[in-house]
């Protein structure tokens, strides 16, 4: 495998918060290689530093010490704006919470990057982000601001925001957290087809055992470090279990109770 | 992100708080209509001088009856005229190089009248360099005869004949050519018109100059007030520059006149209308100060607004800063955005100022009677005034907003 494959190295990185008296390491000397084609999964206990490792990934924070190679740039000494350029037009970012703006349209929320990074002409930018939009179901939703849409919804439209620049990654920090375990499988089952159809390289955090084996890797982290790092040796079809799981009607029993 | 995006962003957000933004701009409102306003009541104001000083004769000197003694209180103002024919004679003799013209000058109030009806009006009566000094013109009429002005050997004759404003010939004869008609005092005397004057308008203290009957000053004394002296001494200086020469010349000549001995108060003081012009415009040089300080305060208070307001949105939207800097926007983006607010902030309360000031010009310019004009360079200058406010005051908070971490806003509940 050549080094071109390789789209994220993270050598020796260390973060350490400091908020107040006290120092918080929340990264003590983290080591990552990420190839092209990669669909990861990060797992491990709450506070042992996945969402800084992300939040690092994302280009949104610079590490203590150590680098942080994006496809050969070190990027650990950028500047604000030459990061901002890395996270507009080269990584996609989802997160738990959306992140939408919440006055604005859905198509005006996934245009947002394309506005920054100033590729397109305005009304490319209105077609691509509709062509999206409607390959993640929402053709109709296309107006609708995120307070008249599911949750599941908002994160579709955050999912085709993170894609609209066709980022060399997707990261998505516990994308399924906040949503029910249909609309979680709904979600995952779209990465897995980004990753099996257009060989999109996605890095997911989750605490879901059963969402990490539809990965094709699982790195596990521990109290700021990388603990185990494996491959999933027959990674699970989440739109079979999708499927399995509709027809249990366990959903239905779930919703009737609610 | 380009130009559209970033006023379209900005409009926005300003149209999500509406009332807010119009509160805040409020200010800068008031700052610009005070400057519009008074930019255009200068206009018209200085122009009023100007052309009522101009209609007056620029160059005119002008000897009043009265005095002020060193105390400084006036006497003598109402115990009658000061000035006589020889006062007028003499000074139109001994400053013959200087001057164009010499008159003593009194008025009578009246009422005349006609078979059209009657109308309360004044006498002016004084000598025909009146005309040539004050800058009356005669008015043809397209039939019948043509009007003069009274002469000399009038004066002397104590000819009843007069020369009526335009004013006076709409109320006394409405429908026909007044010259060689005769119109009627209430006293009983009759006056033959000679002559129409061209209309002037009003005069900068308000005044109709239209109003008033013109007849020698002899038959306006012996005929009709039986004063023996005229209250006003008017000559006209040949230029500008020698206006203060023949002030004091005529002072002297009419001190020698009174046989008023030196270190004895005067009964008259002498004035230049320069003089006067020059009062006024320190007045309304004052006024305009006065006025672009209480604007120059009320736009600072203005952009403080603007500046507070910004800050308090910055704080409230660093979620949305935070989406933003994570999908791409760029330190110049976010400052571009949060200044572009505040310039339209500022510029929405400039225009609406410009539209208010040019109105409160506009009610000045009805009531003070003069010409109403915003110039475009005022209207040009307003808008440049409230944006750069909005740059000023809207620098700071949009500086503010365009540091901020990514990762600690989108932390921000
Ligand atoms: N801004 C911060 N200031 C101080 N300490 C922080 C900050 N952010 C994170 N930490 C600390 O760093 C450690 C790692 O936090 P992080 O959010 O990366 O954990 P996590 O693995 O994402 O946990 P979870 O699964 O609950 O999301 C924690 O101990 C946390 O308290
Ligand atoms: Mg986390």
């Amino acid at each position: 495998m050549s080094s071109s494959d390789v789209v994220i190295q993270v050598d020796n990185v260390r973060k350490v918060y400091q908020s107040g008296e006290i120092e918080v390491e929340a990264l003590r000397g983290v080591n990552l290689q990420i190839k092209r084609g990669d669909f990861l999964a990060i797992m491990g206990t709450s506070g042992s530093g996945k969402s800084t490792l992300m939040n690092l990934l994302g280009c949104l924070d610079r590490p203590t010490s150590g680098h942080y190679y994006f496809a050969g740039d070190d990027v650990s000494n950028f500047n604000r704006d030459q990061l901002a350029r890395i996270r507009g037009e080269r990584i996609g970012f989802v997160f738990q919470g959306f992140n939408l703006l919440t006055r604005t349209s859905a198509i005006d929320n996934v245009m947002l990057p394309l506005v920054y990074s100033q590729k397109y002409k305005p009304k490319e930018r209105r077609e691509r982000a509709k062509k999206l939009l409607t390959k993640f179901g929402l053709g109709d939703r296309l107006d609708h601001h995120p307070n008249q849409l599911s949750g599941g919804q908002q994160q579709r439209v955050a999912i085709a925001r993170s894609l609209i620049n066709e980022p060399e990654v997707l990261l998505a920090d516990e994308p399924t957290g906040n949503l029910d375990t249909r609309t979680g499988l709904e979600i995952l089952a779209e990465f897995q087809r980004l990753n099996r159809e257009d060989g999109q390289t996605i890095i997911m955090v989750t605490h879901d055992r059963d969402i990490a084996n539809c990965c094709s890797r699982q790195v596990i982290m521990t109290d700021g470090q990388v603990v185990g790092d494996r491959r999933t040796t027959q990674p699970r079809d989440a739109a079979a279990e999708l499927a399995a799981y509709l027809k249990s009607g366990r959903h239905l029993l779930l919703e009737a109770a609610s | 992100m380009n130009l559209y995006s970033t006023f379209n962003t900005a409009t926005n957000a300003l149209s999500a708080n509406k009332v807010r933004t119009a509160l805040t701009s409020l200010g800068i409102t008031i700052g610009i209509a005070a400057v519009i306003a008074m930019v255009s009541a200068g206009h018209g104001a200085k122009s009023k001088i100007d052309e009522a000083f101009g209609a007056l004769g620029p160059n005119l000197v002008i000897g009043f009856s009265g005095s002020t003694t060193t105390t400084g209180l006036r006497v003598g103002a109402d115990a009658g005229g000061a000035f006589t024919r020889e006062d007028a004679d003499a000074i139109r003799m001994k400053l013959k190089g200087l001057i164009n013209g010499c008159s003593e000058v009194s008025q009578w109030p009246t009422e005349a009248s006609t078979e059209s009806g009657s109308h309360k009006t004044v006498f002016a009566g004084g000598t025909p360099d009146v005309f040539k000094m004050r800058r009356w013109t005669l008015r043809e009429f397209p039939s019948g005869p043509r009007g003069r002005f009274y002469t000399d050997a009038e004066v002397k004759s104590e000819a009843s004949v007069c020369v009526i404003g335009d004013t006076v010939v709409s109320k006394l004869f409405p429908y026909v050519n007044p010259v060689g008609k005769t119109l009627r005092t209430r006293e009983g005397n009759q006056f033959r018109v000679i002559g129409v004057l061209d209309p002037k308008g009003t005069s900068f203290t308000g005044g109709d100059q239209d109003d008033c009957i013109m007849i020698p000053v002899t038959t306006l004394m012996k005929r009709v007030s039986g004063k023996d002296h005229a209250m006003l001494l008017i000559a006209e200086a040949r230029s500008s520059d020698l206006t203060n020469v023949v002030k004091q010349r005529m002072t002297e000549i009419i001190r020698r006149q009174h046989h008023i001995r030196p270190g004895q108060d005067d009964d008259f003081y002498v004035n230049t209308l320069r003089e006067y012009a020059s009062m006024a415009e320190l007045f309304t040089k004052t006024l305009s100060g006065l006025i672009f300080a209480i604007a120059s305060i009320s736009l600072i208070v203005g952009g403080i607004g603007v500046m507070n307001i910004m800050l308090v949105s910055v704080t409230e939207r660093t979620r949305e800063i935070g989406i933003r800097l994570a999908v791409g926007a760029r330190t110049k983006d976010v400052l571009g955005q949060f200044l572009a607010e505040a310039v339209i902030l500022a510029m929405i309360g400039g225009l609406i100022g410009i539209t208010l000031g040019s109105g409160i010009a506009w009610i000045i310019s009805y009531f003070a009677k003069w010409e109403f004009v915003i110039t475009p360079e005022s209207v040009l200058a307003a808008a440049l005034t409230s944006a750069a406010v909005g740059i000023f005051f809207g620098f700071y908070p949009a500086r503010k907003a365009s540091m901020l971490d990514p990762i600690e806003c989108l932390r921000y509940e």
